[in-house]
């Protein structure tokens, strides 16, 4: 019997547990970046409304700026950090389809510009 | 799903700013849930990567063709989504879950790709979380229960929202200063609605965000039809 890509990913997807332990260094990239983005754009607010601050204001734009792409930074920061996790513990496909979901944003930036 | 039209119809957003807009506050909370989920093991990792590539892909499509679409259609198209969430949520008793008859494990996969797909799509193009398509792929395709489902879709929104984020950024649509403001609104307001959520009556509380959905189709239906 020829079994097609999909019987054959169907019959694999049933071996790949969930994971039940969780992943702490995925989360602590998430919750890095998350503090990051908060931290900058709070800055950013802070210098925008306190007027002792304001010789900083040219700074604004380029506070906001760096805490938005550090949020949207954080799921990609998680998952290549998966990806490396899936291809040591031996779940290629895994691996492959979190690469594979990095490159797809690169290019999606790419044909953006 | 409120922000957009409250975007739109209140601040006065293209409605490319309004999305980009969107999609960095669903990236915001949730990153804020997925900390939990990913780090006590309550999101299935594994199948999450597996569907979070066809969400990116459909996110990263819609991000792209959005800017080559006129704006009247995304209002009806948003509109219509209003109407379909409003009758979801509409109050009523109880059913059974409506799993019907499992499908072979192939054809399962091949319609939870392309469900996942259809939410990223829809993500893109509409500044949504996509949460309202993964749900039914997760749970009623996969089989996968309420409590599982809802960290693993959590999960896989973020990296979806990001890629769509990521690439109205780079094309200049995304209103970097009224973001940083509306980013920290949403942090604070979704760590407050929890801490409340016990206080108000939830009927009352479904049948006020149903009328808020209705009233912001009305006002995005009239808006798309005005521009033909």
């Amino acid at each position: 019997m020829v079994l097609t890509e999909w019987e054959l990913m169907a019959s694999r997807s049933s071996e790949i547990e969930p994971d039940r332990n969780g992943d702490r260094p995925a989360a602590m990239a998430l919750v890095l970046l998350e503090a990051l983005a908060v931290i900058l754009v709070t800055l950013a607010v802070v210098i925008d409304h306190v007027g002792g601050l304001a010789p900083f204001s040219a700074w604004t734009h380029w506070f906001l700026l760096a805490g938005v792409v550090s949020l949207l930074l954080a799921p990609l920061a998680a998952v290549i950090h998966l990806g490396f996790r899936f291809a040591k513990r031996g779940s290629r496909r895994c691996a492959w389809y979190a690469f594979g979901t990095v490159m797809v944003t690169l290019l999606g930036i790419y044909f953006a510009r | 799903m409120i922000l957009v039209p409250g975007l739109l119809l209140i601040s006065g957003f293209e409605f490319r700013n309004a999305v980009a807009a969107s999609l960095v506050c669903v990236v915001a909370t949730s990153v804020a849930s997925s900390v939990v989920f990913v780090k006590r093991g309550l999101a299935d990792l594994p199948l999450a990567t597996e569907l979070q590539f066809f969400t990116v892909c459909g996110a990263v499509g819609g991000g792209l063709i959005a800017a080559h679409i006129p704006s009247a259609p995304l209002y009806l198209a948003f509109s219509a989504l209003l109407v379909y969430l409003s009758m979801r949520m509409w109050p009523r008793r109880p059913q059974s879950s409506g799993r019907s008859d499992p499908a072979p494990a192939v054809e399962r996969h091949a319609h939870a790709a392309a469900g996942s797909l259809g939410a990223g799509f829809a993500s893109g193009l509409l500044g949504i979380g996509g949460g309202v398509l993964n749900m039914p792929v997760l749970h009623l395709l996969l089989g996968r229960e309420f409590d599982e489902a809802v960290p693993t879709s959590a999960y896989m929104i973020g990296i979806t929202a990001a890629a769509g984020a990521l690439v109205y950024s780079v094309r200049g649509d995304l209103p970097v200063d009224a973001v940083g403001l509306a980013m920290i609104g949403t942090l604070v307001g979704a760590r407050v609605a929890a801490y409340v959520r016990g206080w108000f009556n939830q009927r009352a509380l479904k049948m006020l965000f149903v009328s808020l959905l209705l009233y912001g189709a009305y006002r995005m239906g009239t808006n798309g039809l005005a521009q033909f």
